[in-house]
């Protein structure tokens, strides 16, 4: 046992005793649900991953019209057929506070948030979870983006940087930093005696702010703190060693991939997840696979339009169809990614059993920026209490005139109570989330709970 | 029935008003709010999401006093009621403006006494680079991947403190980039600068060198770059002794040929990890005559940079071999007199007169020498560092004076102890003294004292900034960057606030090349050109578009502030101008005569020409576009805003989509379905405001190109021609664009405060309010005596009670 680190996390406790930090416990019998099945209980690891599709679909060729078991999927949707069993197809979903918010809708995708010129943005749904699973493992969360901005957002309502590169991603998980144990040991305790400092000179300003800085000297607090818990639990984990790659997926992972070749890039960013799953380096990921404003084109079928263009199409029937290609293109790699976790395995099951994915976007008829009735595909998740197999479809109310009459159920929803944070708080709760509400949530999703 | 209702609404309220004021309120402006605003803004009916009768007479506060200022504006302006209602006299409506106008201003000290005493602002990663940079002489480049992430705008600024918030990921990324930038700033062992060079052949015919050799055309090969083509400008393995991180030299030698259509060739600097281009040069240089061209720039080892030559596509992307042919590094290309020896199969890249057929670039070689360190750099970080090793005296007198400098202020003996201890923390576990003393800096570079500004004292309540404030104040306006040794000086001698002192400074900050920090920084966010190129207009639709014209763009408006800096001119310049800023691209963009040489340049301009001001440049009008579309709505709103500092309310949600033109219907303009569009009356009331200002520049496609019909891709029959006139809300009419700006500059009044507007935000960091908005405009009328001059309104601003508030 190393003394000189035992005096380190002695010296340092009194700054952990302040309001609003919360170390981590490790999850404890007792917060299992009472509905738990027995098959429930004896799940090791719960994973999450959320992937976000920019600028809606080609609504007219995307929608399924046939609710219940016994739908067909439509055109852009024909790659997941094999995953029929595992998939939730799901129409009518909304949240309130996107509507007429033309792009904000995938700032708020995972936090259902109100955002205005006076208003922040609140947690995101996998940054809850990542409360819950931070304890188990090596990174609490893992944030991908191929065009910047990450779908997380911390419980201040801040937004969290996301990783664009596969490479650097995989060496930040997979590669020890360099300059051996004791070397890294010494720059933790170094970055340890640092924040000291720092945070004993913020405590002097602490008790002298007015309430509109209060705010941000909470913020700046609560940052701080954070990467000491961080740093503290790096420290933890520098004993574990990392695990071993093989060196052909290693080849294949540890690089940086064109845009140019989405497919191969989408691939690559897949496998990553499926690989931080399989060794427990993370339960949460989010993936946003492009920008609002510039969502990828795709090269490699000639479709040279990025997603925003071709989804302000004016009705070009040309357009139309590229944008079809390109949804059918995207839900294609998604279903690579669910066949990858299908085929990975875990306990007595596969990945794909113990790992919601969440697969859509914030938008729906992007021409005019309708986002009501939006695309979402639940998959996975099947020991954690999930169950697939229908077209869950909430549009289908009594008044429903069909899906003919398209275009308005895009901008406005035909049933207020469908709210996409209402899955959102179900998927939580299937985390282990302890929470009976989520933004502004109405219900849990009955639909799709086993 | 509304009465009682408001009646009970006001009583629910009554525990936080004193019963004096609600009982005022009730007699001087409540009737006349009930009889003629609630029919239209209370419970039932909400025109414009907007109630009058839950708008509590709260004047203490700042958000409900805003919105008081609002309604008395509308008020005032003839807009509420709307004409078509009732109308109050006009003595009644004064009486209820001026009682409300009263309470706002009585509001105001109890608005400024609810501010805190201590204000932070954080640092923007641009300002944070120019900080350390002035600081310690070292490039960080917060673009590159892993380092910092863009910072959230309000209205394009950067820099409002109440946008600028932390998260554990800031606070991570600031102590790796402290620990990248002290190991630059004191390296263990000094840099070694070397030289390397690469000549065609390594780029393009590597493998093949040998052969060549005995060709006996070594010395004659060059390397084409056709449109759109590349090669290897740094490769690791090109220069084995050039592996530090660090500022390196390059001087590149090349030909430049335009192609047929006249268009120059343009070099750009790929960098393949920040994924940006890092120079930019059109290159005019006959074939037997070649140029050299040098810059210096960053590197961060290992690097990858590729020459490129950035034109608008002209080979198809895909179901054609061409550009596979072009890239095959078989065919070597020596003269356009001898091209024997490349691809027979491949395009002809000159005529039979040895004329390029496409703007073609001709390199022979790229030299590159670092890293450099300059004497100035140097002595920047003089005097941070112990010469003494384990000297705790000497450390303790060097942590002082970083601390002093990085912090903007005296650090005092206590703060410097907890730095002191993290060195014998360090000590004490093992560490030599080197890297102890390092983790002390580290400190001070991750202390908030260093990424937040903080004005105001804890212990005491101030309503002005103290000197050392101003001096950051100053200096982040003027330079996006820490207080240099002189403003430091006034400030330590607690003169700088001083109307002399503070002049004196001023001047000398506008004559420092710091400045063009500004220049550029501040019209870019002002004019909001980040949303330049953002939605990339369809290939198909506009095939001329590329990368280095879109640049060209945002360069021709922050040269053309620039310019009005630079000579002083009225603002007035913004408005209308018989010249502008442009390089040969831009020239070529505009249809204007070909320019000799290939930098930015003044150049006059003609009626014809339809140019001159702000508001027909290409980045203006492209960036209210969509790429496919212009958009007279989002155009109308950026003039509002960035003219005229009003922000047109956002439209209600769930407003019907305007329909394309189905196909067999005929062509239709944007104006004439927006026309056909707005034909309810809610839609109507706002859209009367702001369409007019857009439609005046119907005259531009969506990349600023003119025009005198508009394409419409759907459709039957010809293309309508444009209607670029109008009516402005107040009755004067115009026809076309250049009317539109003479009308403006009947408007240069009104201008001049909503300049000084953005001015002051992105000098205070923080959105004006209603309490700022009478020196703002004292500071505008003063100028106006200067014929608005730019330094003069600058100058007014620095030497106002405002700059200095708190």
């Amino acid at each position: 046992m190393n003394i000189q680190r035992q005096n380190w996390l002695l010296n340092r406790r009194h700054f952990l005793r302040g309001a609003g930090v919360a170390l981590a416990l490790p999850l404890l019998d007792c917060m299992v649900p009472q509905r738990a099945s027995a098959a429930e209980k004896q799940v090791k690891a719960r994973r999450s991953v959320f992937i976000y599709l920019p600028n809606g679909v080609n609504t007219a060729d995307y929608q399924i019209t046939q609710a219940g078991e016994g739908y067909k999927l439509t055109k852009p949707l024909l790659s997941l057929e094999k995953h029929r069993a595992n998939i939730t197809p799901i129409s009518g979903l909304h949240h309130p506070n996107g509507l007429g918010h033309h792009h904000n809708c995938r700032t708020i995708w995972l936090t259902g948030g109100k955002i205005g010129q006076s208003e922040r943005n609140t947690v995101s749904v996998d940054q809850l979870m990542a409360q819950v699973t931070a304890p188990q493992t090596r990174f609490s969360s893992l944030e991908l983006s191929n065009q910047g901005a990450s779908l997380a957002w911390n419980p201040d309502g801040i937004q969290l940087p996301a990783q664009s590169n596969p490479g650097v991603a995989f060496r930040e998980m997979f590669e020890d930093p360099k300059g051996g144990m004791a070397s890294q040991r010494r720059a933790l305790q170094r970055r340890g005696s640092i924040l000291d400092a720092i945070l004993d000179e913020a405590h002097t300003l602490n008790d002298s702010v007015g309430k509109e800085d209060r705010g941000r000297l909470d913020q700046y607090l609560t940052a701080v703190r954070e990467v000491e818990v961080r740093t503290q639990r790096n420290d933890k984990w520098l004993d574990t060693p990392r695990p071993k790659v093989e060196p052909a997926l290693q080849t294949r992972l540890n690089r940086d991939v064109s845009l140019q070749m989405l497919g191969d890039y989408l691939r690559t960013m897949y496998d990553l997840i499926v690989l931080s799953f399989q060794t427990d380096m993370t339960r949460v990921v989010t993936f946003n696979t492009g920008e609002e404003g510039q969502g990828p084109a795709v090269p490699e079928i000639g479709v040279k339009q990025d997603r925003h263009a071709l989804s302000h199409h004016n009705g070009n029937a040309e357009q139309l169809r590229m944008l079809t290609e390109s949804d059918a293109f995207n839900i294609a790699q998604f279903s690579y990614f669910l066949d990858r976790l299908k085929e990975t395995p875990d306990g007595d099951g596969t990945l794909l059993d113990t790992t919601m994915a969440l697969y859509g976007s914030g938008m729906a008829y992007g021409h005019s920026h309708g986002n009501a009735s939006l695309p979402i595909i639940l998959a996975g998740g099947s020991k954690l209490g999930l169950k697939h197999g229908r077209h869950v479809d909430f549009n289908a109310t009594k008044d429903f005139q069909g899906y003919d009459k398209q275009q308005a159920i895009y901008f406005r929803p035909v049933n207020e109570k469908a709210r996409l944070s209402n899955l959102l708080l179900t998927m939580a709760q299937k985390m282990e989330v302890p929470a009976e509400k989520f933004a502004d949530s109405l219900s849990e999703v009955s639909e799709v709970r086993a | 029935m509304k009465r009682a209702l408001s009646l009970a609404l006001l009583c629910g309220f009554s525990a936080r008003l004193h019963a004096a004021e609600q009982v005022a309120f009730a007699q001087a402006a409540q009737p006349f709010l009930n009889q003629n605003c609630a029919r239209c803004h209370d419970n039932k009916v909400q025109k414009g999401n907007f109630r009058i009768d839950t708008l509590k007479p709260d004047f203490a506060d700042l958000g409900t006093a805003q919105r008081w200022a609002e309604v008395i504006t509308r008020m005032n302006a003839g807009e509420m009621p709307p004409p078509k209602e009732p109308q109050p006299t006009p003595e009644e409506l004064g009486r209820v403006v001026d009682w409300i106008a009263a309470r706002i201003k009585e509001g105001e000290a109890a608005r400024m006494a609810k501010r805190g005493p201590v204000a932070h602002y954080r640092l923007s990663r641009d300002e944070y680079a120019n900080t350390i940079y002035d600081l310690l002489g070292v490039y960080y480049d917060v673009t590159q991947p892993g380092a910092f992430n863009e910072e959230p705008r309000w209205h394009g600024f950067e820099r409002i403190g109440s946008m600028l918030s932390l998260s554990p990921s800031h606070v991570e990324r600031y102590f790796n980039a402290a620990d990248i930038i002290l190991e630059r700033a004191f390296p263990e062992k000094p840099l070694t600068p070397g030289k390397g060079r690469a000549d065609a052949i390594e780029m393009r015919h590597r493998e093949t060198r040998k052969r060549i050799e005995a060709l006996g055309i070594a010395d004659k090969v060059r390397a084409p770059l056709w449109p759109e083509g590349s090669a290897p400008a740094w490769r690791s393995y090109f220069y084995n002794n050039l592996k530090e991180p660090g500022l390196y030299k390059a001087r590149v030698q090349l030909s430049g040929l335009p192609g047929l259509n006249g268009r120059a060739p343009h070099l750009s600097v790929w960098n393949a990890k920040l994924k940006r281009s890092i120079f930019d040069a059109d290159i005019l240089a006959p074939e037997d005559k070649p140029t050299t061209v040098e810059f210096e720039v960053f590197l961060d080892m290992p690097s990858e940079l590729d020459f490129l030559n950035v034109v608008s596509p002209i080979f198809v992307r895909d179901g054609n071999h061409t550009l596979n042919v072009l890239n095959q590094g078989g065919g070597i290309f020596t003269s356009s007199k001898d091209v024997g020896l490349l691809n027979p199969t491949g395009y002809k890249l000159t005529t039979e007169e040895g004329r390029a057929i496409y703007p073609l670039l001709l390199v022979d070689w790229v030299e590159w020498q670092g890293p450099l360190t300059s004497e100035a750099d140097l002595q920047k970080r003089a005097g941070f560092w112990p010469e003494k090793p384990d000297d705790m005296a000497q450390a303790r007198q060097c942590l002082q004076r970083f601390a002093s400098r990085a912090w903007r202020r005296p650090a005092s003996d206590g703060e410097i102890d907890r730095y002191v201890k993290i060195i014998e923390t360090e000590l004490a576990a093992g560490e030599k003294f080197r890297g102890a003393y390092k983790a002390a800096l580290t400190g001070i570079l991750t202390s908030n004292n260093f990424y937040y500004l903080a004005e105001g004292s804890p212990t005491e309540r101030r309503d002005k900034v103290n000197d050392w404030e101003l001096a950051s104040r100053l200096s982040y306006f003027l330079w996006s960057s820490l207080p240099d040794g002189e403003l430091l000086q006034a400030a330590q001698n607690g003169t700088l606030h001083t109307p002399e002192v503070l002049r004196a400074q001023l001047a000398r900050m506008m004559a420092d090349p710091k400045i063009k920090r500004f220049t550029e920084a501040f019209p870019r966010q002002w004019l909001q050109l980040h949303k330049v190129g953002m939605f990339a207009p369809d290939e198909k639709l506009y095939p001329d578009y590329d990368k280095w014209l879109e640049k060209s763009m945002v360069l021709e408006t922050t040269g053309y502030f620039n310019e009005v800096f630079t000579k002083n001119l009225s603002i007035r310049e913004f408005l209308a101008s018989d010249w502008t800023m442009a390089n040969p691209r831009l020239a070529q963009h505009y249809k204007l005569p070909p320019l000799p040489d290939g930098v930015l340049q003044r150049i006059g301009l003609k009626p014809d020409d339809h140019r001159g001001g702000l508001l027909t440049q290409a980045a203006i009008l492209s960036l209210t576009s969509d790429g496919t579309r212009h958009r007279p709505v989002h155009r109308g709103v950026w003039v509002s805003e960035a003219l005229f500092g009003k922000t047109p309310p956002p439209p209600p949600p769930n407003v019907e989509p305007i329909e394309p033109t189905p196909a067999q219907s005929p062509k239709a303009t944007v104006r004439a379905q927006l026309e056909a569009h707005a034909t309810n009356n809610n839609c109507a009331s706002c859209h009367k405001k702001i369409d007019p200002l857009g439609f005046a520049f119907d005259n531009f496609d969506a990349i600023g190109r003119w025009r005198t019909e508009e394409v419409v891709p759907t459709g039957q029959g010809a293309n309508p021609p444009v209607n670029a006139s109008g009516t402005l809300p107040d009755g004067r009419a115009y026809n076309g664009p250049d009317e539109f700006k003479q009308l403006l500059l009947a408007d240069l009044d009104r201008f001049a405060p909503a300049f000084v507007e953005n001015l002051s935000t992105f000098a205070l960091r923080r959105a004006m309010t209603l309490d700022d908005e009478a020196q703002i405009k004292a500071i505008a009328q003063a100028s106006k005596k200067e014929n608005y001059k730019m330094k003069a309104l600058i100058e007014n601003l620095v030497l106002s009670e405002l700059f200095q508030k708190r």
